[in-house]
């Protein structure tokens, strides 16, 4: 009885303390943590500083918080101005991705055709072709057509550039779903496009949401096009704005990352609300059933 | 809300966009018909900074009273900073579409004018003499190819300047900034054990030696002569002792551990910041960091910084007072531009942009003119501001090498002095592939 009452102590206290291996990978951890949080819970104080204090320690905490670093900023970059067309630009991508991806990922996951295996290697390929590479060619494409400087002209690029991994995610997910339930509906007289929007998109709908959430982070954050493509400032979008902190030779940084932050929340927001959703699809679509 | 609804809500949303945008463009055309002549302008000054730099708040001022002056011409501007331009020039340049007026810096002069992008400006100056012959002597030079002017400079002034801090050199018993190398070293030596750096370097961006440091230190040992003489093709080499010994000053600097160690992976804000933080005792720069300090400078620094140049070399050719310096960007005109009266207003805008008026507005906030400002109210300018403008005004400025050799030879100085800084290479192997790059230029120009 004495024995088993300390076997069962031990048990317990081995539970609460964990052992040295256990604890060297939690701390390990907890450092690769710190290395993600620090950096920003110090945009976070160091937007709230004078740019002299900010020169004299970049460490220190703010000692009396500037919030005005925040209206310089919204005032600076016009930014409401910037977020509305970062938001319309990016939720319309957004729409064109998610739809265009869908039916391209469940055609190449349900049907067998010729030229399939090329497609999917076109598709594919998009992946490794560097933007950088096609800056100039595009432009030149664009503004002989008259489509560059537009409200629209970066939904255009970015939706292209944008399918390649919908469309993989969108097709292994799909591939995983049972062909049983299209053939019931099938066989109770249902169309394939029928089968398509009707009982195969409720079931792809975790993947879709996946699609969509990493789109709209790739298309708010997007620079390079934005620069090239568009010539009127007042369809600049948030990536851009965040250019007028520097100057020539200097950089104004607490003002700086007061409008990092601003930039940021749409995002973190958005984040917050569907990680659970972000990891459930990207899990979703990662092992095949 | 039923499924419907939302889908109707989503069209009348997405079509009041969609007319919003079309109105607008009817208003634009209009607007567009009461203007004469259309230029548009691409640079890189920038709204944001005015009031904080000199040249953006010169340059804009000249383009608002160009605008108020001549309200028939309708100037499309767009503003970037510094490297998105580069970014989007460049491929504006290769795609051959620049807009009218655009900025060249000196570096790219040369592509420009042998890819025949920017137009010749002789003929326009030439009935504008006095606008003309009001810029410093030997602004005009690195725009300029065989007798064509092929572009207007804007500010000009020494890439190299020491700003230091007086009271840590006072603290180690130096009253002024060392007059000689052997003094130099001592001090950083005095610094070090005080757990101070001498200077503070950041070649990130990869250039900041070239242009602060190799031009001007090259010329205190083998004087002008030799970078002409290398600019000819007329015999200096790389590879002789001047080159390489100004190379082994900046190693010695660097090996002594009197450098910040992480020199090739800060850039230059994070080399006045710690010139700020009091990290360092000095750092090598232009005078554009003069109104960085007056501005962002934390209080006892800015009362503290003075302005020097580097010492004279013992034996050296070159005058001891000299600084690497002159105009680095130009505005240039886009080759399909015809002479007449779009022409004519684009030279006006430009005498607005950088002339008389806007190089004195420059002086006066701190800045350093391409044209002769002449006398300016120093009254409201900072000490350290105005002794930055004193030691422009008097030095003898030298060519600033990546301003004039070619991109070839520019790059691999640029990356090899890296190596250099870091220990990994000596001066006498960077000077063997510098001499290299340039023999294979010449045989191949």
């Amino acid at each position: 009885m004495e024995l088993q009452l300390e076997l069962q102590t031990q048990r317990s206290t081995r539970r609460f303390l964990p052992s040295p291996a256990k604890l060297a990978v939690n701390a390990l951890m907890l450092l690769f943590t710190a290395s993600c949080i620090l950096p920003l819970l110090w945009i976070g104080y160091s937007s709230l500083k004078t740019q002299a204090e900010f020169a004299n320690n970049i460490l220190s905490l703010p000692s009396a918080p500037q919030f005005g670093n925040y209206l310089e900023a919204i005032k600076l970059t016009n930014m409401l101005q910037l977020s509305w067309n970062s938001a319309r630009v990016t939720l319309l991508s957004v729409i064109g991705i998610t739809a265009i991806s869908y039916v391209t990922g469940y055609i190449t996951a349900r049907i067998d055709f010729k030229g399939k295996k090329v497609m999917i290697f076109y598709y594919l390929f998009g992946m490794l072709v560097p933007i950088h590479a096609l800056l100039v060619p595009l432009y030149l494409l664009f503004k002989n057509f008259g489509l560059a400087d537009q409200w629209y002209t970066l939904i255009i690029p970015y939706i292209a550039f944008n399918l390649s991994l919908p469309i993989m995610l969108i097709s292994s997910y799909v591939t995983g779903i049972p062909k049983e339930i299209e053939e019931a509906a099938a066989i109770d007289g249902l169309s394939f496009s029928g089968t398509m929007y009707r009982i195969m998109l409720p079931i792809a709908i975790p993947v879709l949401t996946t699609v969509a959430i990493l789109q709209f982070f790739s298309c708010w954050n997007e620079f390079s096009f934005a620069l090239v493509l568009l010539n009127d400032e007042s369809l600049r979008t948030v990536p851009l704005g965040m250019s007028y902190f520097k100057s020539q030779h200097s950089t104004n940084y607490p003002q700086l990352m007061a409008g990092m932050i601003l930039s940021m929340l749409p995002v973190t927001i958005i984040y917050f609300v569907f990680s659970s959703r972000i990891i459930a699809g990207v899990m979703a679509g990662a092992v095949k059933g | 809300m039923n499924k419907r609804s939302f889908i109707l809500g989503l069209l009348v949303v997405a079509s009041s966009v969609l007319s919003a945008c079309g109105s607008g463009d009817n208003e634009e055309a209009t607007a567009e018909s009461s203007k004469n002549v259309t230029i548009s302008l691409l640079h890189r000054y920038q709204e944001s900074n005015i009031g904080k730099s000199p040249e953006d708040t010169a340059v804009l001022d000249g383009l608002k009273r160009f605008m108020e002056d001549y309200p028939n011409v309708e100037i499309i501007e767009e503003q970037l900073q510094n490297e998105d331009y580069s970014i989007k020039a460049q491929a504006l340049a290769a795609a051959d579409d620049m807009p009218d007026v655009f900025i060249v810096p000196g570096s790219w002069m040369t592509n420009f004018v042998d890819n025949e992008i920017v137009l010749p400006l002789n003929e326009e100056l030439e009935k504008r003499p006095e606008w003309r012959d009001g810029y410093r002597a030997g602004t005009l030079d690195a725009g300029t190819r065989e007798g064509q002017v092929y572009g207007i400079p804007i500010a000009a002034g020494p890439t190299h300047l020491i700003y230091y801090n007086d009271d840590l050199f006072g603290s180690i018993g130096y009253d002024q900034f060392p007059s000689t190398w052997p003094d130099l070293m001592d001090a950083g030596e005095k610094l070090a054990d005080k757990g101070i750096n001498l200077f503070s370097y950041g070649d990130k961006s990869k250039g900041y030696a070239m242009s602060s440091w190799i031009s001007a230190l090259t010329d205190r040992i083998n004087g002008p002569q030799w970078t002409e003489s290398i600019l000819n093709g007329s015999g200096a080499q790389f590879t002789d002792d001047g080159f390489v010994h100004g190379i082994s000053m900046m190693h010695e600097l660097a090996k002594a551990g009197y450098l910040n160690k992480d020199l090739n992976s800060v850039d230059a804000d994070t080399m006045v910041n710690y010139y700020f933080e009091g990290r360092s005792a000095a750092f090598v720069s232009g005078i554009w960091s003069a109104m960085n300090i007056v501005n962002n400078a934390p209080e006892g620094i800015a009362a503290g910084t003075r302005v020097a140049v580097f010492p004279g070399v013992e034996g050296g050719l070159g005058n001891p007072l000299s600084s690497s310096g002159g105009a680095g960007v130009y505005y240039s005109v886009n080759s399909g531009v015809e002479a007449g009266e779009k022409l004519d207003a684009i030279m006006t805008m430009l005498e607005y942009m950088t002339g008389s008026d806007s190089a004195k507005l420059m002086a006066e906030v701190g800045g350093f003119p391409a044209y002769d400002p002449g006398d300016f109210d120093t009254g409201k300018l900072h000490p350290v501001a105005l002794a930055a403008y004193e030691a422009s005004a008097a030095a003898d400025a030298t060519k600033i090498f990546d301003l004039w050799f070619d991109a070839s030879i520019v790059e691999v100085l640029n990356t090899g002095i890296q190596g250099v800084m870091a220990g990994s290479r000596t001066p006498e192997q960077l000077a063997e592939e510098t001499q290299q790059a340039y023999e294979t230029f010449l045989n191949n120009p």
